[in-house]
Formats: C-alpha cells, structure tokens, sequence
C-alpha cells in the first residue's frame, strides 16, 4: 500500500542503567536471552526452550522450542564483547523469519558512575517491515485484542 | 505492572482499530469515518480523539471539517507492539543481569 511508504516510524531507543558489570550484562543479553525473553511471544508454535545468539559476526539468532523444532529470527552483524552487539532482526510484522527483511538491533554496554553499566538499545530500520500495519492489525483483531486488553485493564485500574 | 503504550492501549478498542484501518486508506472526515463504522458519530469523534492522543492519527481543519489522517511520523501499531515488547524484554534483561551470578 503506497501510503505505507510515507511513513517513517521513528527507531525505538532505550536508555537503561544496569547494576552489573558491562561484561555480566554482555553475557546475560547475548548468552542466556531464553531466560528472559517474555514468553508469551514464541515464534513457534511449541513453547520456548530457549534462544541462541552464535557469538560471532554472522552468527544465527534462533528459537528452539520445547519440541526440538527451531525458528530463525535473525543474524548476528558486529560482536564486540563487552561493549556491542548488533543483531539483525528478520520477523516480519507477522512474526514470521523473512530473511530479505533486514532490521537493526544496536545494544552498547558502557561502565556508567558508581560501578553502574549504561546500556543503549536501538532498534531501527523499522520502515523496512514495509506495509504490515494491515496484517498486525488482523492479527490484533485475531488472537492479541485479549492480550491488549488484558494490558489495557491493568493500565487502567 | 510496566508503563503501556498509549497506542497499544487504543489500539485495544476493536473499533478503534477498523477506524485506524479506515483511516490507512486515506484520509477521511469525521462525519465520513462515521459513515463506515457501525458507532454513533459522537462515539467516532471519541474514539478519534483516543487516537489523536496516542500518536497514531492528524488532524487538519479543512473548511469547516476536520480531517483525520494517519500520522505519517507517528507511532504506528507496529512500532507501537514492538516499543512495549522491548520495554518488557529489557526490564527482564535487566533483572536478570543484576541477580548475582553466584546465586
């Protein structure tokens, strides 16, 4: 749809202060995202087991399901343990892995005051999901309205 | 529980979401959105209002009518699940980095 186009949407930036070293936060971030990844959002069909990153530029970036089946999600583009990583992220609006959709997930990790490691997330390119406002509309109409409501009830109370 | 996106929040209502869709034609008057959503126009005019207020929709005056738009800079309902996913994933993240490794 050519409207679509137009619209440019900001990339979504995150500021955080970790309380743990640059080097813990590396580790949890790319070594043990399974842990905590919110788990209602599993690509799969099958409940998560847990979700790889190989740590090297090119790496997969992959789910692997309690079944033993797994999903790719994206790629690894630059690894600099401590300080950065950055992944590209390949799930369509339809959480689908499209591997010509290329979106950008930039995480640095610098020692902050106090011992403290600031951490900055971005996620970009997101003009590039292209125009899947239709299908995520659908799929809210579908299955996500009662986990939309669920966070509008509680917004609300 | 974590901060809600406001899109997400209005994007919650269904028909909300048909007036966003209608709205993800083109640009439409309030009297004309009316016309192709089975709610009253007072409750179309509310219901754009929610919107407006989430970032995902314009308005101009055009004459004596306002015409609504999708808001070309503006959080779409994309952005919007993605922005609140990554609020949950990270404050996760973040309480798990700080658990001491040792525990």
């Amino acid at each position: 749809m050519t409207a679509q186009l137009a619209i440019k949407p900001a990339p979504i930036r995150k500021r955080l202060e970790i309380k743990a070293s640059p080097e813990r936060a590396f580790e949890v971030f790319t070594g043990a995202m399974g842990q905590w990844w919110p788990a209602s959002h599993s690509v799969l069909g099958a409940p998560r087991k847990t979700v790889v990153i190989e740590p090297q530029v090119g790496g997969r970036w992959y789910e692997i399901a309690e079944d033993g089946s797994t999903c790719d999600w994206g790629d690894v583009a630059a690894w600099e343990p401590p300080h950065r990583v950055l992944l590209i992220w390949r799930l369509n609006s339809e959480f689908r892995y499209d591997a010509a959709l290329t979106t950008e997930v930039e995480v640095r990790f610098e020692p902050g005051p106090d011992g403290v490691t600031v951490m900055e997330f971005e996620h970009r390119g997101l003009e590039n999901f292209g125009p899947g406002s239709d299908k995520l509309l659908e799929g809210m109409n579908q299955g996500w309205g009662e986990i939309l409501e669920g966070f509008a009830e509680t917004a609300a109370a | 529980m974590a901060n809600v996106s406001p899109a997400l929040v209005a994007l919650s209502d269904p028909t909300r979401r048909l007036i966003f869709e209608r709205l993800s034609a083109g640009p439409m008057a309030v009297a004309d959105v009316a016309r192709t959503v089975p709610v009253s126009r007072p409750a179309v005019s509310q219901h754009l209002k929610v919107l407006k207020a989430a970032g995902l929709v314009r308005d101009e005056a055009e004459g004596t009518r306002r015409i609504y738009h999708i808001d070309p800079a503006g959080l779409g309902p994309l952005r919007a699940w993605l922005d609140q996913h990554w609020d949950r994933a990270l404050a996760a993240f973040q309480t798990l980095a700080e658990q001491d490794p040792s525990s």
